[in-house]
């Protein structure tokens, strides 16, 4: 199986998308309170577009994260992909 | 509304189950100054929040908290999972295991268990921005002695991520604070917000 030869890269991949989640969702706070602030804003911009397509990537080679990236004409993976508290995010 | 996503906020591997640590985490689930504490207190504070950016920001801070409630029950159950009734015993866990098994209950380290009157929706907004403040430095305090405690680097880290976000909140709620209180009259000495008597 794709998924069993491939934990590297699901690793890598899912590594990647919690660093870039995680400075897109810094910068909303800091921009919640500083919405004048261009240079956060185009950082914003940056880091959104980058988390976006990796998550994309995520949901079409292993399993969605979230509901939006469901494609309902694949099989039906939403709540049998990894738990992440047992380990489905390394 | 939410949607979850299907991922923690910080990575969490621990190799080694520790029951003794596992019950002192516990008081970040559901203790005084825990997570599930935090998230209710902001996103139950919203309604009355006047100001609608502050009140936006109670809500992106109450959606990350729901994230550290998951990160932390992550770290209790990875701390207690396959533990043997000897090792339940031997870590003094069997009060707790005889009504939960091993089940992830929110209560604090002592065993009290939790209660919305471990915080307050005050219902005025320099009030309930005033104990958001407070709230996070006792969460970050509580992070400082579990981290005193932890040996095991596979818990210190995600630990100190959560630390680290108590540091992040206490700055923004400190500038909403500010935001809230500069749109008060210059001749309010006493920066009240009058939100219940000037209704709109």
């Amino acid at each position: 199986m794709e998924q069993m030869v491939d934990m590297n890269y699901r690793n890598k991949l899912i590594k990647e998308i919690s660093v870039l989640s995680f400075a897109v969702y810094d910068l909303n706070l800091f921009l919640d309170t500083h919405p004048h602030d261009m240079e956060a804003r185009a950082y914003f911009a940056e880091y959104n577009k980058a988390l976006i397509q990796k998550e994309k990537e995520f949901a079409m080679r292993y399993n969605p994260l979230m509901q939006t990236y469901c494609d309902g004409n694949k099989d039906w993976c939403w709540n049998t992909a990894p738990l992440p508290w047992e380990g489905g995010c390394r | 509304m939410f949607q979850y996503e299907k991922r923690l906020q910080f990575p969490v591997n621990i190799k080694e189950p520790n029951p003794k640590l596992a019950q002192v985490i516990m008081s970040q689930f559901g203790g005084p100054d825990g997570e599930v504490g935090a998230s209710m207190r902001y996103l139950s504070q919203r309604f009355s929040m006047t100001d609608k950016r502050v009140a936006g920001l109670l809500t992106d801070i109450g959606c990350e908290e729901l994230s550290h409630v998951e990160l932390v029950c992550t770290i209790i159950h990875q701390l207690t999972k396959n533990l043997t009734p000897e090792q339940i015993e031997q870590a003094g866990l069997e009060k707790y295991y005889v009504d939960h098994t091993l089940g992830i209950w929110p209560q604090a380290a002592g065993g009290t268990p939790f209660t919305s009157a471990e915080f307050q929706v005050n219902g005025d907004p320099i009030t309930d921005l005033s104990e958001d403040l407070a709230a996070e430095q006792k969460a970050r305090n509580t992070y400082d002695n579990i981290l005193r405690l932890i040996k095991d680097n596979d818990v210190a880290e995600p630990i100190r991520f959560l630390r680290e976000r108590e540091l992040v909140h206490y700055q923004r709620f400190g500038e909403a604070l500010r935001m809230v209180t500069d749109q008060l009259d210059s001749k309010n000495y006493y920066a009240y917000n009058p939100s219940f008597d000037i209704r709109k």
